[in-house]
């Protein structure tokens, strides 16, 4: 069964690019927003497997999306051209692709992604006395 | 002492020139004895405090109403300065008594007595805090150009995938990828004009056309009045408007003599807020016939732009010619802007 994504971007052309390049990777585009209301009412109506997101969109950061998401348990990875300084620090653990990127970088961001967040499930790791 | 005057000039006289040249300054100067108390503190100074030198003099930074942390800070750099014979720099905020909060950047110095031993701390302080905003303005700026740059190579990427993802022919794609870029370029021209705050949606639609317009200049008919759009939407448009021509000089209105492309826009007032309506209408051209593929010109006409614009778009391949039109809101601060 392909993984249903959310695609976050508010660039057209970019939308565009990721689109191709998702569903070459073989996955399937359940919805498409451009910005952080039409991300949340898509996140509430579709059932989604895995979110894309560009973090600046339009001068309104993506961060609101990735916190409903990362609520959910759904995971998600950034694509973004500012690089890491321009994430919070409570997302600094995800995978970013930055743009512009090669389709393995891609790939290989939203396989880290769906990699289970051991640490997070089983807690803070116990200190040395 | 360096300074040059004429053997029988009093040391008073010295003692004028000094005192002018102390307190001209707009930086901060200052002396500290070894006990850290201030035996001198210059206009600029006491202007800062708010203080006259009667209520300054003899005291220590903690004396003086300094947070504990400032004074302790200060404290341990005088006994540094003392014990290494070395001046210390730093920089350190400071309420103002006028101006606020500002950013200081201070020197302390010995001064070394005839014995050899530091005798007292001489401190030069400097307000810095518009040269830290000039930075941290440079510093947005560097990472706002870094930005545009990789966002404008990931469209370049976008624009090369599209066009040659699904290319039959390379030389016709070559060029069609050149002339994207090109479309792209131009907008780019269009928005750094204006700062990258807005273009005018009359400017880009005269600029896309231009290269297609013939020398008489009855191929396009355009009619509206300025309007602001904001960069994104402005790209948008530029694309958008790039691909409607190459289409109409390739298989449409302007690919026969006597066609021509009808553009035109109005703003519109709905429920408080500004949409614009603009349409393209090609008329004279041959029979149009849906096409077979949806190229990537459809593509970003038709879903692209309506991710891009906000707003709703039509394209229709009516047989008497290619029609499009995007109904979209208008960015208030943007729309409001009067030439």
């Amino acid at each position: 069964m392909k993984k249903h994504i959310l695609l976050v971007e508010d660039e057209s052309l970019v939308a565009m690019l990721l689109e191709d390049c998702l569903v070459e990777l073989g996955y399937e585009v359940a919805a498409s927003a451009s910005n952080v209301p039409a991300a949340l009412a898509a996140l509430a109506r579709e059932a989604i497997d895995l979110a894309v997101l560009d973090v600046n969109l339009g001068g309104t950061m993506s961060f609101p999306i990735a916190d409903a998401l990362a609520e959910r348990g759904i995971s998600f990875i950034f694509v973004t051209g500012y690089g890491q300084a321009g994430i919070p620090e409570r997302f600094r653990d995800r995978a970013t692709v930055q743009k512009p990127f090669h389709i393995r970088e891609l790939h290989a961001a939203l396989l880290q992604s769906q990699v289970p967040r051991l640490l997070e499930q089983q807690g803070p790791s116990p200190r040395h006395p | 002492m360096n300074i040059v005057m004429p053997e029988q000039e009093s040391d008073a006289a010295k003692e004028r020139i000094y005192q002018a040249l102390l307190q001209t300054t707009p930086d901060l100067l200052y002396v500290f004895d070894l006990q850290h108390r201030f035996i001198y503190a210059n206009d600029a100074l006491l202007n800062m405090w708010g203080m006259s030198w009667d209520e300054a003099k003899g005291k220590t930074c903690l004396e003086l109403g300094y947070e504990p942390w400032h004074a302790a800070m200060h404290d341990e750099e005088i006994d540094r300065v003392v014990a290494t014979r070395q001046p210390v720099r730093g920089d350190v905020p400071f309420p103002h008594k006028d101006k606020g909060t500002r950013i200081y950047d201070y020197i302390f110095t010995p001064v070394i007595g005839l014995d050899g031993e530091v005798e007292a701390i001489a401190g030069s302080t400097r307000d810095v805090t518009e040269r830290q905003q000039h930075e941290q303005h440079l510093q947005l700026l560097i990472n706002e150009l870094n930005h545009r740059v990789k966002n404008s190579l990931v469209m370049v990427q976008s624009l090369n995938r599209q066009t040659f993802a699904t290319a039959t022919d390379l030389g016709d794609a070559c060029e069609k990828f050149e002339s994207r870029l090109l479309a792209l370029s131009n907008a780019h021209n269009v928005l750094t004009r204006e700062n990258w705050h807005s273009a005018d949606i009359l400017e880009l639609t005269r600029g896309a056309a231009a290269p297609y317009e013939s020398d008489d200049g009855r191929r396009f008919e355009v009619q509206g009045e300025s309007c602001r759009l904001d960069p994104r939407r402005a790209l948008a448009l530029a694309l958008a408007l790039h691909e409607l021509c190459s289409n109409a000089v390739r298989y449409g209105a302007l690919s026969v003599p006597h066609g021509i492309v009808r553009v035109s826009w109005e703003r519109r007032r709905i429920e408080g807020d500004d949409w614009i309506e603009w349409r393209w209408q090609e008329v004279g051209g041959p029979t149009v016939q849906s096409p077979a593929r949806h190229g990537f010109g459809s593509r970003l006409l038709e879903r692209g732009l309506k991710h891009d614009l906000g707003g709703d778009v039509s394209l229709a391949f009516d047989p008497e010619g290619v029609a499009f039109r995007i109904v979209m809101p208008l960015r208030a601060d943007v729309a409001q802007e009067l030439r």
